[in-house]
């Protein structure tokens, strides 16, 4: 990491911020967890063993014990990253794809394209984000690809202010200018002129809405609007064996653990990544 | 009402006039967008083709669009949001008995946060760089990473089931008359304090899962607005010329600093009517968000609808009066 490059001092920062590591560490641990799953998990996550139900953590080689249907619950929270990492990818993909160019089109063209983007947007924050995805889930059914789209569109609204706000910040910039005056398309100013400069406030947000898109999917879930047993969604682990607490908490810990790991981890990496790619913080 | 004030009000009711027509408009859309027959999926298949037929022409399904809508809207505008399914009764009476208690649960999560938060908020700041700032950043942090259905689940097991402390579930074991909805009140009315400790006991638990993370937004916006007062030329002035600790702060700095806190506080009362969805759940608490998502599982979609309606307006309006208190409180803000 040596040079005076934008990238080797963001990645500098960063690696000098000890909260930041941990949000690091947080998000690799899951992703290995959720790559390696097949070879961690010491059984299946869908294997029921009703002979061996509500095992208490340590007994019979169940290291975090079993559920209301005998399935060994370490199994199923190793698989459970996957469930989770993919709501979070693939949500926040539905929020930068379909948000940033409304973002950007708004910011860039102005008047009332800009007026009629953004009351749309301004629509959308007029729902509570949950309430939102709840009604989004009504329409389109529950089950956990709706919920993903759901969070991914209570997401956009986010993103397009922020790339509509760094779309005028810069837009009026003299190697914008000069791009327009040596006549390019209006589309390719855009995309390779302004929008890689309008980056990094992207980048921030997209890590922090990873955590909230995993919250509310699993809130989501929990509620029974989301995943369908038997896929192993914390919030669906959670919503399903709650009512099992006064015999078995473990299946309360467990769950909630991961999902409060997962989302402390994207909110670390997220506060990382806004201080080390600030031009105005100094390097240590 | 002071000018600023009064300006203020009337842009952000004028703005407010589209966000609500939008509001209705989704909702109303709602219903059309799902695919298949809703009057189908709200019957059943068992549903007599007569039942269909009644029910689509009750909910004017029957007509173009926009005679729908405006329809719809006419009934909007007489507080006549259609009849539930399932049960057979009026929306507007079920929304009417539910909406005290999430605003009642929702009230005392805030008085929680904002005594909490604005508490650690002010203690970071003051022992800046200490291990108390440190206690300070990382129960923030955990306020926001949680998720507070578990937290409301951990409570359960650790304070009603573990402790035998706070009820399990409900607003009250007791009956007494309830003139109001809002059972603290009521029990304060009824001149018992066992009705009231019975109401708190079952307060407590709810509104402090939903406190999480307003508290923690309140924490962190103290904290850094308090940085930010302590360290203006007033504040030094203030104490050079020897005036009491405890006055520079509560005369100075706290007035100054909770500008931005006051912000914070109104848009996380929003936040709130979500939060509760979640919290309502998990401790059974017959409010607005139990009732939506318990009409979005049984398909009750004129009471699906009217809930929404009636959070997403509430929350327009929460918006409104925070730019209200905003520009009371800061004198600055001549121009919305």
């Amino acid at each position: 990491m040596t040079g005076n490059s934008p990238a080797a001092v963001a990645l500098r920062k960063l690696a000098h911020s000890r909260s930041a590591l941990i949000g690091v560490g947080l998000c690799a641990a899951f992703a290995m967890m959720a790559l390696l799953a097949p070879w961690l998990a010491p059984y299946s996550y869908k294997k029921l063993d009703l002979a061996h139900r509500l095992m208490a953590p340590g007994q019979m080689g169940h290291w975090l014990g079993t559920d209301n249907l005998g399935r060994d619950l370490l199994s199923r929270l190793i698989y459970g990253s996957r469930v989770s990492l993919a709501v979070g990818i693939f949500s926040v993909s539905i929020s930068l794809i379909v948000g940033v160019p409304l973002g950007a089109l708004a910011g860039y063209a102005g008047r009332w394209i800009d007026s009629v983007i953004m009351r749309a947007m301004d629509l959308l924050l007029a729902f509570p984000s949950i309430l939102l995805a709840i009604t989004i889930v009504t329409v389109l059914g529950n089950d956990l690809k709706n919920a993903m789209i759901a969070v991914g569109v209570v997401g956009i609204p986010v993103f397009a202010r922020i790339t509509r706000a760094s779309v005028i910040s810069v837009k009026e910039l003299e190697y914008v200018q000069a791009a327009r005056t040596i006549g390019c398309s209006p589309a390719r100013i855009l995309t390779v002129h302004i929008l890689p400069n309008c980056a990094n406030p992207l980048i921030v947000q997209a890590t922090l809405s990873l955590g909230t898109s995993v919250l509310d999917a699993a809130g989501l879930s929990f509620l029974g609007l989301g995943a369908r047993p038997p896929t192993p969604e914390w919030g669906t682990m959670l919503g399903d064996t709650y009512r099992y607490y006064d015999q078995a908490p473990w299946l309360v810990i467990g769950p909630g653990l991961a999902i409060l790991a997962m989302v402390l981890g994207f909110n670390l990496l997220g506060d990382g990544l806004r201080d080390a790619l600030d031009p105005k913080t100094k390097e240590e | 009402m002071e000018a600023p004030v009064k300006q203020v009000l009337l842009t952000r009711l004028g703005q407010i006039v589209p966000v609500l027509f939008g509001i209705s408009l989704l909702v109303f859309l709602m219903l059309r967008l799902i695919p298949g027959d809703p009057v189908k999926i709200m019957l059943g298949e068992r549903a007599s083709p007569a039942e269909v037929e009644h029910l689509r022409q009750e909910l004017g399904l029957d007509r173009s669009l926009p005679v729908q809508y405006l329809g719809y809207a006419g009934q909007l505008l007489q507080g006549d949001l259609g009849r539930s399914i399932l049960r057979n009764t009026r929306v507007s009476e079920d929304l009417g008995r539910a909406f005290p208690a999430t605003i009642e649960l929702a009230c005392a999560a805030m008085v929680i946060a904002v005594v909490i938060g604005v508490g650690l908020g002010s203690l970071a700041a003051v022992k800046r760089n200490t291990w108390w700032d440190s206690l300070c950043g990382t129960l923030s942090l955990l306020g926001v990473s949680m998720p507070i259905f578990w937290l409301g689940l951990v409570l359960l097991l650790i304070f009603p089931a573990g402790l035998g402390w706070f009820a399990f579930s409900g607003r009250t074991d007791l009956s007494f008359p309830h003139p109001t909805g809002f059972y603290v009140i009521d029990a304060l009315w009824s001149g018992s304090w066992t009705n009231l400790l019975d109401v708190l006991n079952h307060l407590m638990l709810p509104a402090v899962t939903l406190s999480t993370v307003p508290m923690a937004m309140i924490a962190r916006m103290t904290r850094s607005a308090l940085i930010d007062v302590l360290s203006q030329d007033y504040i030094r002035l203030a104490r050079a010329k020897g005036l009491p600790w405890l006055r520079v702060w509560w005369r100075h700095a706290v007035p100054n600093a909770m500008i931005p806190v006051v912000t914070v506080i109104g848009l996380q009362f929003g936040y709130l009517l979500g939060g509760a969805v979640l919290t309502e759940s998990v401790f059974e608490w017959p409010g607005l968000g139990k009732l939506v998502v318990e009409a979005v599982r049984t398909r009750d979609y004129p009471v699906v609808q009217g809930g929404i309606l009636l959070i997403a307006i509430t929350f327009c309006l929460i918006n409104v009066l925070v730019d209200l208190l905003y520009a009371w409180l800061d004198p600055r803000v001549k121009q919305p």
